[in-house]
């Protein structure tokens, strides 16, 4: 099993870089084979890390771009893979940032679905976020409050027990029965 | 269906596009003509300018000679990193990044070495004439090497930023100590070396603008 997907591989690898090479001589015909031949392994790299689908197949034009205007510095007596990889692994950042740098100051709640599969990289951990926030919502206002001072908004207890008039120890009990709470709510 | 119709649509528009293209020369034989004809280069200017009157006696402190080596090394395997950084890849060698920055670093130490044995005190800042033959020595080679590397497909823009102000400055402050004859650290860093310092930040800064494709 091991030694067909090797030379499955092999065969992957020698055709790409025979078609590339015959692509730089300018062989329209083996180019666009060659292209063809490369969309499902741009996906299949792209699509695990990749909130939105659409985003695939918009960083895949960019990669195949990147290709044609790349094709110069290929080298027939190198594998074509890895060379491929740099310049998918390029164009991913590149469109990741490009994408982050214009949303970076909007905020959300979890609640907004369309918010959170175009701007979350892993949008099947919001389920979990989710769920914190509905357990939180459903304990005591005070409780709820000096939890998320202290757990969420990084307050020390001193400064929350200042703020809020209370003893430190009543703060810290408070905080920490509010976690033993909530781990037993999201059992 | 739409988006699988517009990368057929994009596959088509590419392949019909195709011409053949000349292949990039390996890395090696594009990095050691350029690094050489820059070395050539500042050897004129350092000569138009005049050498220091000490010269020959410099090639006798072992400090002196060793300091013109590692700038030398420097600047050829920066020179060579960046040769290899054209190819999205870089063919598989991405140690030759570590190279110029293990020597940099070598010759960093030699450098802080001498300044805690000297002291150092910012003189008194003015456009000294070092900073002006230091730009003459790296502009033309730096442009050079920009229009260069812009040929290449970089995925690296800020590695590739700094090997090329390091493989040119390199030679323009081996080009600089040849010429000038003030061997202080006080003099050394603010007029030789920091005004590469600036350049190099600003290549940093548009890395991304200077390399995109």
């Amino acid at each position: 099993m091991a030694d067909a997907d090797q030379s499955t591989q092999q065969h992957d690898k020698d055709d790409w870089s025979l078609l590339a090479a015959s692509a730089q001589g300018g062989d329209q015909k083996a180019y666009n084979a060659l292209l063809r031949d490369i969309v499902p392994f741009i996906k299949s790299v792209l699509a695990p890390g990749l909130a939105n689908p659409d985003w695939v197949d918009d960083i895949t034009q960019d990669v195949l771009i990147s290709v044609h205007k790349s094709l110069k510095t290929y080298s027939k007596d190198r594998a074509f893979k890895p060379w491929l990889l740099a310049i998918i692994n390029f164009r991913r950042t590149d469109f990741l940032r490009k994408h982050y740098r214009l949303k970076d100051n909007q905020q959300t709640r979890l609640e907004n679905k369309d918010f959170i599969s175009s701007h979350v990289t892993k949008p099947y951990g919001a389920g979990e976020l989710k769920d914190i926030e509905a357990a939180l919502d459903g304990l005591p206002q005070k409780q709820r409050e000096l939890f998320t001072l202290v757990k969420i908004q990084g307050y020390t207890t001193k400064e929350v027990a200042e703020q809020k008039d209370m003893s430190v120890t009543a703060v810290k009990v408070s905080v920490h029965r509010t976690a033993n709470k909530l781990k037993k709510l999201l059992k | 269906m739409e988006q699988r119709q517009t990368i057929d649509d994009v596959i088509d528009g590419l392949s019909g596009d195709l011409q053949p293209v000349s292949v990039m020369r390996h890395p090696l034989s594009r990095a050691l003509p350029s690094a050489m004809l820059c070395a050539l280069y500042v050897f004129v200017v350092s000569f138009a300018i005049g050498f220091r009157a000490d010269i020959s006696d410099k090639f006798d402190e072992p400090l002196f000679v060793t300091e013109v080596l590692l700038s030398v090394f420097i600047a050829v395997s920066a020179a060579m990193a960046s040769s290899w950084l054209c190819v999205p890849d870089m063919r598989g060698q991405k140690w030759l990044l570590a190279a110029p920055a293990v020597l940099f670093a070598c010759m960093s130490l030699i450098y802080m070495n001498m300044t805690f044995a000297q002291g150092y005190e910012v003189p008194h800042l003015e456009w000294h004439r070092c900073v002006y033959q230091g730009f003459y020595m790296v502009g033309l080679p730096l442009l050079a090497v920009l229009v260069m590397s812009r040929k290449g497909r970089t995925t690296h823009p800020f590695w590739m930023s700094l090997n090329n102000t390091l493989s040119v400055s390199m030679m323009g402050w081996v080009g600089l100590r040849f010429t000038c004859a003030a061997d202080d650290v006080d003099h050394i860093f603010t007029y030789h070396f920091f005004p590469f310092v600036v350049v190099g930040f600003l290549l940093l800064l548009f890395a991304r603008r200077i390399y995109r494709w």
